[in-house]
């Protein structure tokens, strides 16, 4: 499924009646990782929401490899590569972890092809292979976490989207995930936009970023000249 | 489920200065109906007065089941069955002659209150549907109990007991037996009504609240959670016992078919009609459940089931969506700017 | 001693009819969470249907395949237009339309195909002697029915996609929409199906108990006991519950209590079980994090 390139533009988003984005415009160049950055309410999530159409009205054209996807339901998006991990994780507490897995092949047909993703699931990440056959609510946050990427990553997608995978998770299982999606992407070409409120990690694993503020986009570009943006370092970094 | 409240965003309820004007008038709206049923007391008689105070009766049953459903999240499809001891207590005390009527009621609603505590303890352990189906079975094993052989000699078995109307105590206030029944009437629900009210806005309300929204949360900051849902058991069931007992006073008959699931179900139409928390609703439901199976016959016999169902249908379809019309009214008509520029297309 | 079997066999018999309204049940609660309080009024009108198309003229094949086609088309059409716009409405809500499909249904029963009781041939009565007669050729029937359809339903759940899609749906629709699941067709088929077992209980159930609009309202709550007893979410709990139950009431009608009781027993029984263990003999653990 491999491209992948996302374009979204004078996106408007709200919830009810409160809007939360105004006029966004954001692009995940095929191959690439995106950041999505700003503090809390800024509406990262919401736009990674916007793309799933999931829980949100919006207004707007959103793109992927030249098909406007912003008029479809949530399921026809995924269908199309878009995976969505999204903050809380989803995770399928009453089913298994394999089954949680396969839920996300749900809508492939190659049966070969399906239990080869899930071999390389597991060795993506060993952890979950021991815990095939258990239910997936008694593991932990980091675990639950890679459960949910996995799901993700079963999908096959063209565009993997996750909201905050670092959330209440400890240091060095958070450096295990974005090892893993850094690894990922430069094996598989796979595009990723991630919402982060971790900026040093998020900076570290994307290669360009956009940053937020009450609906709008202020900041835009490469994660080097973000970095070395003094309002980013003063506002995120703390520098 | 899970994802509903981890993601679900609300739109913020902006409080309009009209709201808070509002709380100072259900003291006074209250005042003038208990006055304007003192007056009903003395103007009604016959078939009159004996429809408002069912009208009552089933006001107050339908609050009992509302406080359990609204304030505590907890459904029930068996609320009859409370209703059914309610009145069978007042009956059984009255024709044994172990109490007047006047202890007779109060009696019915320490029991059905225990009673209620008691059923309420283990059915917390039941969710949503689980519970519904519970106190479901409830509401139909306690007909067949109360017609059973062996309870006979008390409950009359099939044929009821028959008891014998209430007079009022002294001729002064030249009150009809059924003016009488109302006034008794009018008084238990102003009373029940009262200590409801300061029931929910104290800290029980509050921490029934806290267990219907997040019970989880709840029992981690402290709050005894089977304590509180068997408490408002209860109390629920307290308050419809009351209404039981009164129902007796008034038709001066208890039999075990007055009491069949139907009555159960109409409780929570009942209910369904009016909200979780609204007062006023309950009266509303009480005038619709009294006089919707008399419509109803007139117009069809065979119709009043297919009647009674389209009620409920529309009673929750249609409630909410006008809800939600004063709602967006309220918030346009109090909120700031910002409210205009919304609304985009989907 | 040959007393006690009949009353086993008999009562297996009965569990029988019990564990398919459970399974349908246990169908709706799997496929979106919640108890169909209709589930036997649906039952019974789809057996209106078959007996109609009989005094129509038709074969009891005809006529059963048309009520379960009707019975999978009401279910869906239930879901369609009285569910769909209660997707997340409260708990209160969804009861309270299921309690008045269940009002609806029964009357327009009444009103369309009148309140006498009529009986109705079964086409398992050519096994009657089959197993030295230790129960009807119609209970024969049923028992084999009854273990088709678990079977079936089982392997459906543990070994499909659709399966497990349905599943997915019903514990989160909005990750399953995630994963590209379009619950809204998911939902639809799995009310069509537990509308079609539904039917099924129906027809094996009027031969027994004599078809008219109360035909289910005395079994419908051991279809509910059975399902909670096994386990509102397990399909072979809900057999097991039914057949439990309708073993269980038998002997203790029979020997202990006298018929009055019998119901309250069974429901003492229902309310017991959900008290000690909340999910069922064999239902999911529920697993909530705050």
């Amino acid at each position: 499924m491999t491209p992948g390139h996302l374009s979204v533009r004078d996106l408007h988003a709200a919830y009810h009646t409160v809007p939360v984005l105004k006029s966004v415009d954001i692009d995940v160049p095929q191959g690439g990782i995106t950041a999505l950055l700003g503090a809390n309410g800024a509406g990262k999530t919401t736009v990674l929401r916007a793309v799933s159409k999931a829980l949100v009205h919006i207004r707007g054209r959103i793109v992927l490899d030249g098909k406007r996807i912003d008029g479809l339901g949530t399921d026809a998006i995924a269908r199309l590569g878009v995976a969505h991990v999204p903050d809380g994780r989803g995770t399928f507490t009453q089913l298994t972890v394999e089954e949680n897995l396969l839920v996300g092949a749900i809508t492939r047909t190659d049966r070969a092809g399906i239990r080869a993703d899930l071999r390389r699931m597991y060795d993506l990440f060993p952890k979950l292979e021991e815990y095939r056959h258990k239910m997936a609510g008694f593991l932990s946050g980091g675990e639950q976490q890679m459960v949910a990427i996995a799901r993700a990553l079963m999908l096959r997608p063209r565009l993997l989207m996750l909201d905050e995978p670092s959330f209440g998770l400890a240091p060095m299982v958070v450096r295990q995930i974005f090892g893993v999606l850094a690894q990922i992407n430069r094996d598989t070409g796979l595009s990723i936009l991630i919402v982060e409120q971790n900026v040093r990690l998020a900076l570290e694993l994307a290669h360009q970023a956009y940053v937020l503020e009450t609906g709008r986009v202020i900041l835009g570009g490469t994660s080097e000249s973000l970095r070395a943006d003094s309002r980013v370092r003063a506002a995120y970094l703390g520098i | 489920m899970s994802d509903k409240t981890t993601m679900r965003l609300d739109a913020p309820a902006l409080p309009s200065p009209r709201a808070a004007a509002a709380f100072q008038r259900p003291h006074a709206v209250a005042a003038v109906c208990v006055l304007l049923a003192l007056w009903a007391v003395f103007a009604l008689h016959g078939y009159w007065s004996f429809k408002l105070a069912s009208v009552l009766v089933l006001a107050l049953a339908v609050r009992g089941l509302q406080l359990l459903i609204g304030t505590s999240g907890q459904v029930s499809l068996g609320h009859g069955a409370f209703f059914a001891i309610g009145a069978y207590a007042a009956g059984i005390t009255m024709s044994q002659g172990w109490l007047s009527p006047y202890l007779a009621i109060p009696a019915a609603i320490a029991l059905c209150s225990a009673l209620g505590f008691l059923f309420g303890l283990p059915a917390v352990r039941l969710a949503g549907p689980y519970l519904a189906l519970g106190t479901f079975a409830l509401a139909i094993a306690l007909p067949q109990l109360l017609k059973h052989p062996a309870l006979e000699d008390w409950t009359g078995g099939v044929s009821g007991l028959s008891l014998d109307p209430i007079t009022a105590p002294f001729e002064g206030l030249a009150l009809h037996a059924d003016q009488w029944v109302l006034l008794i009437t009018v008084a238990w629900t102003a009373v029940v009504y009262l200590v409801l009210h300061r029931l929910v806005n104290g800290p029980a309300g509050l921490a029934w609240l806290t267990l219907r929204d997040h019970p989880t949360a709840a029992s981690a900051v402290g709050v005894d959670v089977r304590k509180w849902k068997a408490a408002a058991f209860a109390v629920s069931a307290g308050v419809v016992g009351a209404a039981g007992a009164l129902n007796t006073c008034l038709t001066n008959f208890v039999s075990p078919d007055n009491f069949p699931i139907f009555l159960s179900l109409s409780l929570l139409v009942g209910v369904s009609i009016a909200g979780p928390k609204s007062i006023a609703g309950t009266f509303v439901a009480a005038v619709f459940l009294s006089f919707t199976p008399d419509v109803a016959e007139k117009l069809s016999q065979e119709l009043t089931g297919v009647l009674y169902g389209l009620v409920m249908l529309v009673a929750v379809f249609v409630v909410p969506m006008l809800r939600r019309w004063r709602r967006r009214l309220a918030m346009r008509g109090g909120a700031g700017p910002d409210a205009a520029q919304s609304t985009p297309s989907k | 001693m040959i007393e006690l079997t009949q009353q086993i066999a008999a009562g297996f018999v009965n569990g029988c009819i019990y564990a398919m309204l459970a399974l349908a049940l246990v169908m709706i609660y799997r496929a979106t969470n919640h108890v169909n309080f209709a589930q036997g009024e649906m039952a019974m009108f789809s057996t209106y249907i078959a007996w109609s198309l009989m005094q129509a003229g038709f074969s009891y094949w005809v006529a059963a395949c048309g009520a379960i086609a009707f019975g999978f088309v009401a279910g869906a059409l239930v879901e369609r237009v009285a569910l769909r716009p209660l997707h997340d409405a409260p708990v209160l809500a969804v009861v309270t339309v299921f309690v008045a499909l269940m009002i609806i249904v029964q009357s327009a029963a009444g009103i369309l195909f009148g309140h006498e009781s009529h009986g109705i041939d079964s086409p398992f009565d050519q096994w009657a002697g089959v197993g030295q007669g230790l129960l009807s050729g119609h209970g024969l029937g049923t028992v084999a029915v009854t273990l088709v359809v678990l079977a079936a339903m089982s392997a459906f759940f543990k070994f499909t996609r659709l399966g497990l899609a349905m599943r997915a749906a019903a514990l989160s629709p909005l990750s399953s929409s995630l994963s590209g699941v379009n619950v809204s067709r998911v939902l639809l088929l799995g009310w069509g199906v537990a509308g079609a077992i539904g039917a099924v209980a129906g027809l094996l159930a009027a031969p027994a108990v004599f078809l008219s609009p109360h035909m289910m309202s005395g079994i419908m709550i051991y279809g509910f006991a059975a399902a909670v007893v096994g386990g509102v979410d397990s399909p072979v709990g809900a057999v097991i519950g039914g057949l439990l139950l309708g073993i269980g009431e038998n002997l203790l009608g029979a020997y202990v209590t006298g018929n009055e009781l019998k119901l309250t027993f069974a429901l003492i029984v229902m309310f017991a079980i959900l008290v000690v263990r909340p999910h069922g003999l064999l239902g999911g653990r529920s697993i909530q994090r705050v």
